[in-house]
């Protein structure tokens, strides 16, 4: 154990037991996954991803670039967590990944031996033969090799969800600069919110040893925790990552809460102003053998040590160029009785590590050329440091290569999004404070709650003039994807220079840790082998999530059946009750048959349609759009949306209408009712329903506004049931109709309003089914005591609720359209035999449009009825037809396709619906309609669409 | 000296310092045959046909960034010809065929990998629907099959096809040709044999103007200097409206954001690319290991380039919905393109009222599985002059005259398509 008795942030008191590839391990409440494997120096935990070399732990944040392992706890197991990232839990198996056998013999380590030929992009240049070889052979091997972790297969049990947050100030990260600036917004009396994606608060000062306000670093920390909390007006969260910027000052962060009930939250936090004090992140040196275990960002070992009590190593090598971080490095080694064998300016080069899997000796050259070899078992390295700006270049700004701090700064911001801090490349804990409170006091009288004070900004910290330089090219860029200095000059020499180009042939900054420690070493190198300067090479474009974030979170509760809200009918229970069988239609869920005992769907719709036919039946209407139109201009107002005339239409009357879109093809079909003079009702289609509402209110809100004419979408208010077949006027009789129900004094195509009984209700004469049918409207609340009430009186005729399936055979036999078949967005009325109703007496929308040469052509696709030549051949559903047989390869020349296809109880023969090339005049004609997907094809006769009662008698009845 | 593993280890053993460029960088010449505005999949891929069958090399591709900058390199890398109409099945078929042999063609691993497109029924009647679709697809030539839930489970073990979901599975389109492409790959591959063939490509020269007299194209001006051409191909994607623009020419198009986004790399678990339908929901596996999803547009016009973030969550909720197991993995990076989005969804390719002046915009979210079979195309219409069948259907005049090409029927609103 390396851990020490005394110090650091954890409670020694309880004791965490964790495994490791099985081996039990302990750590504290306090831990990291890190620092626990540390503790039990275990430092070699993954294999990298195209070489399969071994990796330590090289950082102590959401930057490890390295240390990616599965973590199993009671909600199943998540790949490529970084061990950095994840809080100790009792009981969590962790295990290593991409490593076979064992992470210590791993088969595939021997792809590193062939490095020079695995070179940047070579996946590009072979593998091209065979020509499936790339498909066959190669592909499904790179895709075994590839991949970090594996994915859990059992469905995730464990709970999500999405929350909403809005406030004045939102302060992203609690170092000195996020404190800072929370504690000014708070005290200043703006609702303030502090995000810190650590389990504590104080980012960078948990491993200072500096001195604030006469306290220690960690005693401020915890002094301003204490401040805040008490603070009506904050919210303070910690192990929740706000992990990007989006448009009108939205941040979207993802809480991971202590406690176990919910996995994960996403939060919609809309602030007015937002503080980004997010750090920086150090930068590892680039030269061969940077990536072994043992090798660490000299900031991380000071973390580990100071605030896990860690210690790292027997004897270390310290390589920072900054003179006062090298010294406090030293400090915090000797702090840990590490000893400190070598303490190297940046003038010194350093030219590689040795050891198998872990380091036993680094190799450096000093200023006179001299080769040293200093064995040790900790290299405690730093280039330098890129600000943490990603969620200031999320909404677009560039950041530019600044040549004092040496490295991509945000420009000066004018707000809404204000870094600070380390994120925009100030580095002495008394800037971070100064910048923090001057930036907060800024923001507050921006938001006029403050007095504008005007303080100075800290200036970014400029850079040591002197850094590490690269000795080799075998040095890593990237360690996650395994990018070499060689493979970034490749790149260059290679032409693919741009730094998007760099980007994508080397893969360079596109691991899961997103180029954290990579892209600002990748640029300069991009700069030093295209001989070029930093600040033109620019970089590639920031993009959310920071970090890595949750998809349970993103998706939060609406899973399974929750993921939208099912709409049902008023009628749904009550179909329920009787075995109604439902399916999913659009949004709804909608009866599709009512079966008998163990009948099929079949024996169950063809009883259902016989009934219909023979007697009577019930089906649900409630879905229909329904849309109240009133006012002075209401009959203007239709009269402009519809092709038919109708203005005419007597009150107490019904017209089906046909709407068209504006560019001349049909849109919906539906019925507009004259309740009053100025007052209609029209019905649209259930899948069109929402899309003819929206029409229509554009239309009467922006291309009509002087129409005086009130729209109200009431669907939602009619429970809709129609009753149909030949003894439906007896039923409505016997439902005690406060109002003449004869067939003169109620024809077809008219529209009443009543009681049924004590029922009120609007009963419609029109049919879908083409029997003789009354579609009864009574408020949603009655929907139950409509249905008894039928089913009741009905029973006397044998009455049968129906439902989809049987309402589509009965509407085929009739040879109506039906949206999503017929009115496909792409006919005319002439196309589908209803130019008879279209008015050429007045204007409407789609009416210049449909005057367009090709939608006036002759020969186009028309709606045509089929039978099959033999009057009994089923006629295979989406069959294609074609006037000859298909030739050997199983093709044909096409004329036309079904729409539908049944057998029709009624007729007991084979019907079918569908386009045909110039049907109109194709009548009597034989086809073949093809299926090859069901390995069909069958003779067919070109008829009227219509093959049930063409002259409509039975709807007068 | 061609790509390979004996050029590879030839190279390893000299330290990889002499591979040669993949473009040339040549100096801009003053007139050139014809100009291709945008270094895309599209244009290049026209460079090197016109190239190629009719050795027409005196052009230049102008590229107002970096090669493969556009919708190139923000697609989620699918191809596949499953479409009703024949205009947009043709097209795509062709491409198809044309991916097969372009690795060998290019001299350049474009890593197609026909793994099967599936998309995915959620009611009898969508699966009727499909079964049309499927139809017509075997009537004229590509294999298309209708895949029932077992055969679903059998194709893809991980699918759920619980039915305690808002939208339950009830087959599906199974397109074994379909599949993925390394989508840079496509840019880089046709860009360097364009360039070996003499075609001029600049990067970094956008176009500022046309010169046009009496409706006739004369000339080009670009960001390194002006160019005389009697023929100039504008294929810029999203930025089809503005450069369309600087010719006076107003194409019926909004720009629409699309959001894709990817997953962090795991190990094999799904080898196909699937699609929900209630609510666009299209994923695939990367040889890298990561998921890659899409959805539809944003349906709110946008050059911004970044957007709904509401886009990936549908997409997201849709994804979890076919694999629960995603939940567990994590966002790695979410991104946006703008897709040029017409009257009736599908793509203008052709001629355009200024004589000499060719335009191929249109393409929406749906432009890179067509990319070779366009370029083809477009390089027979610009070296002979004569419109191809294959693309004719999709010329500009067709809003005009009513010949629309509507495989979803939405109409003439781009946010809906």
């Amino acid at each position: 154990m390396s851990r020490f008795s005394i110090g650091g942030l954890i409670d020694r008191d309880k004791t965490l037991t964790f495994t490791f590839d099985g081996v039990t391990m302990q750590g504290h409440p306090g831990d990291m996954l890190a620092s626990a494997l540390l503790a039990n120096d275990r430092h070699f935990v993954a294999r990298s991803l195209k070489y399969h070399r071994p990796r330590g732990i090289m950082s102590a944040g959401l930057e490890e670039p390295s240390a990616l392992v599965t973590v199993t706890d009671a909600f199943g197991s998540m790949p490529n967590l970084k061990v950095t990232e994840v809080p100790l839990r009792d009981g969590m198996q962790v295990s290593s990944q991409n490593a076979h056998p064992s992470l210590e013999r791993d088969r595939a380590a021997v792809f590193g031996l062939g490095s020079k030929m695995l070179s940047a992009g070579f996946y590009y240049k072979t593998f091209k033969w065979p020509k499936t070889g790339w498909a066959k052979t190669y592909a499904p091997l790179i895709r075994r090799a590839a991949g970090h972790g594996g994915i859990d297969p059992e469905p995730d049990r464990a709970l999500y969800d999405k929350r909403r947050m809005a406030c004045d100030v939102l302060v992203v990260g609690s170092g000195a600069a996020g404190l800072s600036a929370a504690l000014i917004a708070a005290q200043s009396g703006a609702t303030t919110v502090l995000l810190e994606q650590d389990h504590a608060l104080g980012g960078a000062l948990l491993g200072s040893m500096e001195q604030i306000e006469g306290m220690s670093a960690v005693d401020w920390v915890q002094d301003a925790r204490a401040a805040l909390s008490q603070l009506s007006n904050v919210t303070l969260k910690t192990r929740t990552l706000a992990f990007g910027q989006y448009d009108h000052c939205l941040i979207q962060a993802v809480e991971a809460p202590d406690e176990m009930t919910t996995k994960a939250i996403l939060w919609k936090i809309r602030a007015r102003r937002i503080i980004l004090a997010s750090g920086a992140i150090e930068r590892p040196v680039v030269f061969a053998g940077n990536d072994r275990p043992g090798v660490m960002l000299a900031s991380a070992v000071r973390l580990y040590i100071r605030r896990f009590s860690v210690g790292l190593g027997k004897c270390a090598v310290v390589a920072v160029s900054d003179v006062e971080e090298r010294n406090d490095t030293v400090a915090a080694l000797n702090e840990a009785g590490t000893k400190v064998v070598a303490v190297l300016d940046s003038d010194v080069q350093l030219v590689k590590t040795k050891g198998r899997h872990h380091l036993k000796m680094v190799i450096w050259r000093d200023s006179k050329g001299r080769r040293h070899r200093t064995p040790c078992d900790l290299l405690a390295m730093s280039n330098g440091w890129s600000p943490t700006a990603h969620l200031f270049a999320h909404m677009g700004h560039s950041l530019r290569f600044d040549v004092r701090t040496h490295s991509l700064l945000p420009s000066d911001s004018d707000g809404p999004l204000y870094p600070v801090g380390g994120a925009r490349g100030v580095r002495d804990l008394v800037g971070c404070l100064q910048d923090g409170k001057a930036v907060a006091h800024h923001v507050m009288a921006e938001l006029e709650m403050h007095k504008h004070l005007n303080l100075p900004r800290a200036m970014p910290t400029p850079a040591p003039t002197k850094r590490f330089q690269s000795a080799t090219q075998t040095g890593f860029v990237d360690l996650q994807n395994d990018v070499t200095r060689a493979d970034i000059a490749q790149a260059q020499a290679e032409g693919y220079d741009d730094v998007e180009l760099t980007k994508r042939y080397t893969t360079l900054g596109m691991g899961t840790d997103q180029g954290k420690t990579s892209w600002t070493n990748g640029i300069l190198e991009i700069a030093a082998f295209g001989n070029q300067t930093a600040g033109n090479v620019g970089h590639t474009t920031y993009r959310p999530p920071y970090s890595p974030v949750s998809i349970g979170a993103l998706v939060g509760a609406e899973v399974d059946t929750e993921m939208i809200p099912i709409h049902r009918t008023p009628f749904h229970t009550d179909f329920a009750r009787l075995g109604c069988v439902f399916q999913t239609s659009g949004h709804w869920l909608y009866s599709r048959y009512f079966p008998q005992a163990d009948e099929t769907m079949t024996e169950a719709v063809t009883r259902e349609c016989k009934a219909v036919r023979q007697s009577l039946g019930c089906v649900d209407m409630s879905t229909l759009g329904k849309i109240d139109v009133q006012g002075p201009d209401a009959l203007t107002f239709l009269s402009r949306m519809y092709c038919n005339a109708f203005a005419k239409l007597p009150i107490g009357r019904v017209r089906y209408a046909l709407m068209l879109r504006e560019d001349g093809y049909v849109f919906d079909d539906g019925t507009i009712a004259r309740l009053a003079k100025d007052h209609f009702l029209i019905t649209a289609t259930t899948a069109n329903a929402a899309s003819v509402w929206r029409y229509m209110q554009k239309c009467a809100q922006i291309d009509w506004p002087d129409l005086d004419v009130t729209l109200t979408s009431v669907r939602d208010h009619w429970a809709s049931l129609a009753i149909a077949g030949p003894n439906a006027r007896d039923l409505l009789a016997a439902l005690d109709p406060d109002f003449d129900i004869g067939r003169d004094a109620f024809p077809f195509a008219a529209v009443r309003q009543g009681h049924l009984g004590a029922l009120p209700v609007r009963v419609f004469s029109v049919s879908f089914s083409g029997e003789l049918s009354f579609e009864i409207n009574t408020p949603a609340g009655f929907a139950t005591a409509l249905f008894d009430r039928v089913l009741d009186a009905g029973a006397k005729w044998n009455i049968v609720p129906y439902g989809l399936e049987t309402l589509d055979i009965l509407r085929i036999e009739k040879g109506h359209i039906s949206v999503g078949t017929e009115i496909d967005g792409r006919r005319t009325p002439h196309d589908l035999g209803l130019d008879q109703l279209v008015s050429s007496q007045k204007h409407y929308v789609g009416r210049a449009m449909l005057e367009r040469p090709n939608l006036k052509a002759q020969g186009r696709a028309h709606f045509v009825g089929l039978r099959s030549e033999d009057g009994h051949s089923p006629i295979p559903p989406a069959a294609h037809l074609c006037e000859a047989g298909m030739d050997s390869q199983g093709m044909a020349q096409t004329c036309g396709y079904l729409t539908a296809a049944v057998h029709s109880p009624t007729l007991d023969q084979p019907i079918a619906l569908g386009f045909l090339d110039n049907g109109h005049a194709r009548m009597g004609e034989t086809l073949w309609a093809h299926s090859p997907v069901a390995g069909k094809s069958v003779r067919v006769r070109v008829g009227p669409v219509c093959a049930y009662d063409p002259r409509g008698d039975r709807l007068h009845a | 000296m061609g790509y390979s593993a004996l050029s590879l280890m030839g190279h390893a053993f000299r330290g990889n310092t002499q591979w040669p460029t993949l473009i040339a960088a040549p100096d801009m010449r003053t007139i050139y045959d014809i100009v291709i505005i945008g270094g895309g999949g599209h244009g290049l891929a026209t460079a090197h046909y016109l190239a190629k069958i009719y050795g027409l090399t005196n052009i230049a591709v102008c590229e107002a960034g970096w090669i493969g900058g556009g919708n190139t390199a923000r697609n989620t890398t699918i191809v596949r010809s499953d479409y009703l109409l024949n205009g947009s099945f043709a097209l795509k078929h062709f491409a198809l065929k044309l991916w097969e042999d372009l690795t060998q063609d290019l001299d350049f691993n474009i890593m197609y990998e026909p793994r099967g497109y599936i998309d995915l029924a959620h009611s009898d009647g969508e699966l009727e629907q499909f079964e049309l679709r499927a139809n017509a697809m075997r009537l004229r030539g590509a294999d298309a099959q209708i895949l029932d839930r077992s055969a679903l489970k059998a194709r893809i073990p991980l699918l759920s096809l619980d039915m305690d979901k808002r939208f339950p599975v009830s087959g599906a389109l199974f397109q074994p040709a379909g599949g993925v492409v390394r989508h840079d790959a496509v840019a880089w591959g046709f860009a360097r044999k364009a360039s070996q063939a003499g075609i001029h490509i600049f990067q970094n020269c956008p176009v500022t103007g046309f010169d046009i007299s009496d409706g006739v194209l004369q000339g080009v001006q670009t960001a390194k200097g002006h160019i005389t051409c009697k023929q100039a191909l504008i294929s810029v994607a999203g930025e089809s409206s503005a450069v369309a623009g600087l010719a006076g020419i107003n194409l019926p198009l909004n720009s629409i954001n699309v959001q894709a986004c990817v997953t962090e790399p795991v190990k094999p678990a799904l080898d196909a690319v699937v699609n929900y339908n209630v609510g666009l929901s299209y994923l695939s596996q990367t040889a890298k290991g990561e998921f890659v999803l899409g959805g539809a547009t944003d349906g709110y016009a946008s050059f911004a380039r970044r957007g709904s973030f509401e886009r990936i969550e549908d997409v997201l909720a849709r994804a979890v919905q076919m694999f629960p197991f995603l939940s567990r993995l994590r966002l790695m990076r979410h991104w946006s393109g703008t897709a040029d989005i017409t009257a009736d969804g599908n793509a203008i390719v052709g001629q355009t009222p200024v004589s000499g002046l060719m335009i191929n915009s249109g393409w929406g979210y749906a432009g890179f599985k067509a990319t070779p079979a366009v370029g083809h195309q477009l390089a027979e219409l610009l070296a002979t002059g004569i419109l191809p069948d294959l693309i004719a259907p999709f010329a500009l005049d067709r809003f005009a005259l009513g010949a629309e090409q509507d495989d979803a029927g939405i109409g003439p609103y781009p946010w809906l398509h």
